[in-house]
């Protein structure tokens, strides 16, 4: 097997996994009993979506795109923080 | 750098997303929810952002992907411990057989 047949298959397997992990994200989004279940399901599809960004890089050869990943790995953190705050915010409101 | 070492490393993190995905869709708690979406999904993406400097051999992409895997460690764990004090703090029911809970 040649070197680049070998590469494109792995990629081929790659898009693969992170297709089914975006459709058990959704599932997961409509399944989850509570809210925390549904930020906790958020935060894994912002890191689902970083890997697809670095498989876009490879497969287009674009190495701009990882500037990009850089500014999600960041923000993504944020939201999720905001998230927390709000869930924590909300409980003392009821109390 | 050959792509026969960069094609396993690459299907290796992908299959821990989906594994830290498979996990959330099946996981009964917060908790163990939090758990495996942090720990697997960053070792997936250490693995395929190190698949993705070796791909490219170049001093920017290698030292971007260093600082990208710097931010998941300053940043996943710092996230999931978030969302696991304020689900406690909002009282997330816990699975049937939880031991013990240091915080009550």
């Amino acid at each position: 097997m040649s070197e680049a047949l070998f590469f494109e298959i792995c990629l081929k397997i790659f898009m693969g996994f992170m297709s089914a992990s975006i459709i058990l994200i959704f599932l997961s989004l409509i399944k989850g009993p509570n809210l925390e279940d549904r930020v906790v399901a958020i935060d894994l599809f912002s890191s689902v979506v970083l890997s697809s960004i670095a498989l876009y890089a490879i497969y287009g050869n674009h190495p701009h795109y990882l500037s990009a990943a850089m500014v999600l790995a960041l923000f993504a953190f944020l939201g999720t923080g905001i998230f927390a705050r709000f869930i924590e915010k909300e409980n003392e409101v009821k109390s | 750098m050959s792509l026969f070492l960069v094609g396993p490393v690459l299907v290796l993190g992908g299959l821990l997303v989906f594994l830290a995905a498979l996990g959330v869709y099946r996981m009964p708690d917060v908790y163990t929810k939090c758990h495996t979406s942090s720990k697997a999904s960053t070792l997936g993406k250490i693995l395929v952002f190190s698949a993705l400097g070796m791909y490219f051999f170049s001093w920017d992409t290698a030292i971007k992907s260093v600082l990208i895997v710097i931010f998941f460690f300053f940043t996943v764990p710092v996230g999931t411990h978030l969302i696991a004090r304020a689900s406690h703090k909002a009282g997330a029911t816990k699975y049937k057989t939880t031991l013990f809970d240091d915080m009550e």
